[in-house]
């Protein structure tokens, strides 16, 4: 079932917040010690809220789509009165006294928050193997991972534990567990939703966004999220626009890029496959599918690794003499970032500039670009190698590869399943736009998803 | 030019230690060529990204 199913459920009063909240516990109650999606379960507060919910409908307040729907929310957002760890030990048992931006918003259109979700320690990696909090698992294979660092939010809204879950996303930790876990997964661009209250990896590539089981429910996530906040010093004043598709929405006529090069080398054929397959029932639907050029995306991700690694450290530096507080793959990168001069972070960011400039050539000739997310399904856990070809690639580089780039840019990117592979696992169509271009990639997402027709296809659990 | 990366991690506090830095030395030194390769075609007045803009103060 969509957050758009059971709102309308929910108004027809076929069915209770309290009862889709009490299943949602229940089924976390069941799979929890399997999937370790979450790090606190709020059920108390969540079952007071769904009653709230219920009594506020009843009385014909109705506060949207999101009013009486379980959602989880990832751990690096916080919650006042909940703990709130970022996944890692240094932050433990740290509660705030205010929720973040995101969670306000939520919580003013009426959303029953279930649980804080887990992830990768500290948002810092793309496994969600958390040292502290447990291996998340991919609901498809229990023995893979489900991406991250947003892990525990792609495995509860695959597993069907919640209709929604945000994530964040400064190298892909959105799109690579949509993509792995099979949901959809939306990357705003950079100032369109607010990071206040967010603890913070990177400041100039940390973009927050829903996960949900279809495109409509991105799009109606984002109406409630979107909007300028003054606490968030890159928070645009650009006005919102409704998101949301209609269920007879068209893309007749609008432009779409298939890339050449980067983004089909060193991809699984399948993946290939699916994502040009999703191009040509794009063009069926009235879409004008076009090659493009693009600039060179290694450089973009070149420059965003040398901008994440300089940013983190600095972020996280005053914890670092607690060295055994962290895991061996964090502190790797923490030290790494350490060792870079500032004046390499400084020209890694006057390149960000020119590569961005060079970028807004792509938009006269497309209106959005089709690529894969990922380069292949979802690697096992403890996997740190990939075979493309002839090639052996990092796990980590080879995840990213696709997705760091629209970071640098801040470029608004949207991932959703467009296929699976012969061992049953999804694989992932990323939509990139323009700045403040998410109805257009909503709009598509919405029109491809609705062709495809894959939502019925859940994980046997 | 080619960093003495042992050196600046001994530099640090808390230090860089040797074993790790065996780890994540070949990663630093392929992305000091990458960014070294770019850097060549970068006018000199390019400001970065991010730039400090002044807002006007309400008090």
């Amino acid at each position: 079932m969509t957050i758009q199913e059971a709102a309308k459920a929910l108004r027809k009063r076929t069915i209770s917040s309290v009862e889709l909240t009490r299943d949602s516990l229940r089924r976390i109650a069941k799979l929890e010690p399997t999937l370790r999606t979450f790090i606190t379960i709020t059920e108390e507060a969540a079952e007071a809220r769904a009653i709230q919910a219920d009594e506020e409908l009843a009385a014909g307040a109705d506060r949207g789509p999101l009013h009486g729907i379980p959602v989880a929310v990832k751990d690096v957002f916080s919650t006042r009165g909940i703990r709130t760890t970022c996944g890692s030990k240094l932050f433990a048992d740290l509660v705030p006294e205010r929720d973040a931006a995101v969670v306000e918003r939520l919580k003013a259109s009426g959303a029953v928050m279930v649980g804080k979700s887990n992830m990768h320690e500290l948002a810092y990696g793309i496994t969600s193997s958390n040292p502290h909090f447990g291996t998340v698992r991919n609901p498809w294979d229990l023995e893979r991972i489900p991406g991250g660092s947003s892990g525990g939010s792609g495995s509860a809204v695959a597993a069907g534990l919640v209709f929604m879950a945000m994530g964040s996303d400064t190298g892909g930790s959105i799109r690579i567990p949509a993509s792995f876990c099979g949901t959809v997964g939306l990357k705003p661009t950079f100032g369109r939703v607010s990071r206040y209250g967010v603890l913070p990896l990177d400041f100039s590539l940390d973009h927050m966004g829903p996960l949900t089981r279809s495109v409509r429910d991105a799009a109606l996530t984002l109406d409630a999220l979107a909007g300028f906040d003054s606490r968030d010093d890159t928070s645009n004043r650009k006005p919102v626009e409704p998101y949301l598709p209609s269920e007879a929405t068209s893309i007749q006529g609008v432009r779409i890029g298939l890339p050449e090069g980067f983004y089909f080398e060193r991809v699984a054929p399948t993946v290939a496959e699916a994502v040009r397959r999703a191009a040509v029932v794009a063009e069926r639907a009235g879409a004008v599918v076009v090659p493009v050029r693009l600039p060179d995306i290694a450089n973009l991700n070149t420059i965003g690794r040398v901008i994440l690694l300089c940013e983190a450290s600095a972020t996280m530096e005053r914890y670092l003499a607690r060295r055994e507080d962290f895991g061996t793959d964090v502190l790797a990168l923490l030290d790494q970032g350490r060792l870079i001069p500032a004046t390499d972070y400084i020209n890694a960011q006057r390149i960000r500039r020119v590569l961005r400039q060079e970028f807004q050539a792509v938009w006269k000739q497309v209106d959005c670009l089709f690529t894969p997310t990922t380069p292949t399904s979802a690697p096992k856990i403890g996997q740190t190698t990939l075979k493309l070809g002839t090639d052996e690639e990092d796990v980590r580089i080879a995840s990213t590869r696709l997705v760091r780039g629209i970071n640098v840019l801040g470029l608004p990117a949207l991932s959703l399943p467009c296929g699976f592979d012969e061992q049953g696992l999804p694989l992932g169509l990323q939509i990139i736009g323009r700045s403040f271009q998410e109805a257009l990639i909503l709009r598509v997402g919405a029109v491809v998803e609705d062709a495809l027709d894959f939502r019925q296809r859940m994980p046997s659990l | 030019m080619a960093k003495d990366w042992k050196l600046i991690a001994k530099g640090l506090d808390p230090e860089v230690p040797e074993s790790q830095l065996e780890k994540v030395q070949a990663t630093l030194q392929a992305l000091e060529v990458q960014l070294a390769t770019l850097m060549e075609t970068l006018s000199h007045d390019t400001e970065p990204a991010t730039i400090f803009v002044p807002t006007e103060e309400h008090p």
